[in-house]
């Protein structure tokens, strides 16, 4: 499913880039994310907990963060697999543009959730998505506030 | 919080009655009454389908109401009354309906029936006057791959007419 | 498939639920009627550490008029709501919706306390409290409070409780009998969740309208009170029949689309729900 919108944050986007880009930031922004590890330059393997209705379950992921082109465009991509519940994958493309107040964040996403989680909840799937992406979004700000 | 609430894991020790037999067992605190029922006491007549609730072939009485056993942890039986499908067969409860599904070719691989047989006896129970309309509606969480309910629903009528003869009498 | 391991407590007291909630956190899953609980945890698609079963929680249980309020006690099983004399004559709303809700079996272990706390979004008794303005009693770590059915549903399968507090009570103001209500849903089979559905309120003055709630489920991540259409309808009876056009619905209402139906034919299918209540309070 592909899900996209826009949000206004009060920061450059110099100052959303760098705490894109700073893992222990970006831990805080991914809704459940309780571990963070970093692989390699760009890879991270994370521990994300989904709680949402009936789904309350462990997802093991890799999250690479692809710069595409400083400090505008930026995308995260996320393999997650939770043993036999099933996995998701997807990827977010930012882009961020200056304006008067600050930032106006524009992100698209495409998500592909499988297995027994899609199966058994197929009618939740787009507004589970939804609330988690907004739940990232939220948190961006808050991160981005608190610092 | 209470020093005394105790924390179940493991393997516990549960008494209940099932089918009017007093039962003391030991059992993993996730396993579920129906697999209790089927792998603990040896009464597979309770059967699993689905595992979530919908299918309704592991529907028993727990306190004389009907439930799905595959829903339920065992260790809540624990001091409950089980009725499973050998126990009212045996003590003649179902008899009039297992005598119409036979007639009327109410069954055949026989895998939902006992699901199927509870939940008719609670239906006439509650509900004595039903008609066709109401045991479909009631029926309607019990799903039966081979009959196409129609001969199921003849069946069930059958017996609400027969009671309500016998009780006019 | 069957449930992973997990622990397992049986408070016999709301304190002494709340103190399981207050230890354990984020690790504890309370188990009412397990119809929902049970079903995740058969699949996988849950894995809590410890089950916290309130079924032995004699507090819970018991409907009856409080201060002019119907009060039902939060383990109070559909099949006793179903059946009670006092809800049909105080909140016949509730009564109307039962039989759809699920199956036999379901309801002689369901309770309306999971079915509020649990919040699905394709659930009728979070629509049914929020068409009935009703509110949700809580008990915590700093006493009781309530909370109006309107502010309790806030996201996907989200409420406004907090991870230490128990959902205890269900409060609803009784039904005089200068009210009527409704209640419609679809369903692919009779017990299926819906793929819409709409539970109504009304205040009536002789044979005019003076006050409609309008909750919709399952057209979006909870129900709906359609404020703007349900003034515009109070507004323009009775000659609703001829003016109604419902297009207010449209922008009121936001469902997802999913296998069922797509967003339009959802909002669709909103509008041919509400005609049909409407039309049956016009005969």
């Amino acid at each position: 499913m592909e899900l996209s919108g826009e949000i206004e944050l009060e920061a450059t986007p110099d100052e959303i880039w760098h705490v894109l880009n700073d893992p222990v930031a970006l831990q805080r922004c991914i809704p459940g994310c309780t571990a963070l590890e970093k692989r390699d330059t760009n890879t991270f393997l994370a521990t994300i907990q989904i709680k949402i209705g009936p789904v309350n379950t462990q997802f093991s992921t890799v999250l690479t963060v692809i710069p595409v082109a400083p400090p505008t465009h930026y995308s995260l991509t996320g393999e997650g697999q939770s043993g036999i519940s099933g996995f998701a994958k997807g990827t977010v493309n930012i882009e961020l543009k200056a304006n008067a107040t600050g930032t106006v964040l524009g992100y698209t996403s495409q998500v592909r959730i499988g297995g027994k989680v899609a199966q058994v909840g197929s009618r939740l799937l787009t507004a589970t998505a939804k609330k988690w992406v907004r739940q990232f979004f939220d948190s961006l700000e808050t991160v981005f506030n608190e610092n | 919080m209470s020093d005394s609430l105790a924390v179940l894991k493991g393997d516990n020790n549960i008494s209940l009655t099932v089918n009017g037999e007093s039962i003391s067992e030991r059992v993993p605190v996730r396993r579920n009454l129906a697999d209790f029922l089927r792998l603990d006491l040896g009464l597979t007549g309770t059967h699993v389908g689905c595992e979530h609730g919908v299918c309704g072939a592991c529907t028993v009485r727990l306190d004389d109401k009907i439930v799905r056993s595959c829903l339920i942890l065992a260790i809540q039986a624990d001091g409950k009354r089980v009725d499973t499908i050998e126990g009212l067969s045996d003590d003649g409860h179902l008899e009039d309906l297992q005598a119409a599904f036979h007639a009327r070719n109410g069954l055949q691989c026989g895998f939902c029936t006992p699901g199927i047989l509870l939940t008719a006896a609670e239906l006439i129970e509650t509900h004595p006057d039903a008609d066709r309309e109401k045991i479909r509606e009631f029926l309607s969480g019990n799903y039966c791959r081979c009959t196409g309910y129609h001969a199921i629903v003849d069946a069930i009528e059958s017996v609400v007419h027969s009671r309500q003869k016998k009780r006019a009498i | 498939m069957k449930a992973a391991a997990f622990n397992y407590m049986q408070p016999k007291t709301v304190d002494e639920a709340l103190g399981c909630l207050e230890q354990l956190g984020s690790d504890a899953t309370i188990l009412a009627g397990g119809q929902s609980l049970m079903a995740s945890l058969n699949m996988r698609l849950s894995n809590p550490a410890v089950l916290i079963d309130i079924n032995a929680i004699d507090e819970l249980n018991g409907i009856s008029v409080v201060e002019g309020r119907l009060r039902i006690g939060a383990m109070t099983r559909l099949a006793e709501l179903e059946y009670s004399p006092l809800v049909s004559q105080h909140a016949p709303l509730i009564t109307m919706v039962m039989p759809h809700i699920a199956h036999p079996a379901i309801r002689n272990r369901g309770t309306i306390g999971g079915s509020i706390a649990f919040a699905d979004p394709a659930a009728e008794l979070p629509a049914c409290l929020v068409a009935l303005n009703g509110q949700v009693v809580a008990q915590g770590p700093n006493g009781e409070r309530r909370i109006v059915a309107t502010e309790f549903f806030q996201d996907l399968f989200e409420t406004a409780l907090t991870d230490n507090e128990l959902l205890t009570a269900i409060e609803i103001p009784m039904a005089n009998e200068n009210q009527r209500f409704g209640f419609r849903e679809l369903a692919r089979r009779h017990g299926d969740y819906a793929m819409v559905g709409l539970c109504a309120s009304s205040d009536w003055s002789s044979d005019n309208l003076t006050e409609l709630r309008l909750a919709y489920f399952n057209v979006g991540p909870r129900p709906v009170l359609a404020e703007q259409t349900a003034s515009d309808i109070c507004r323009i009876w009775p000659q609703v029949r001829n003016e109604m056009s419902l297009d207010q619905l449209e922008s009121e209402l936001d469902p997802a689309d999913d296998l069922n139906a797509s967003s339009a034919m959802r909002v669709h299918l909103a509008k041919v729900l509400t005609r049909r209540v409407i039309e049956e309070w016009l005969s």
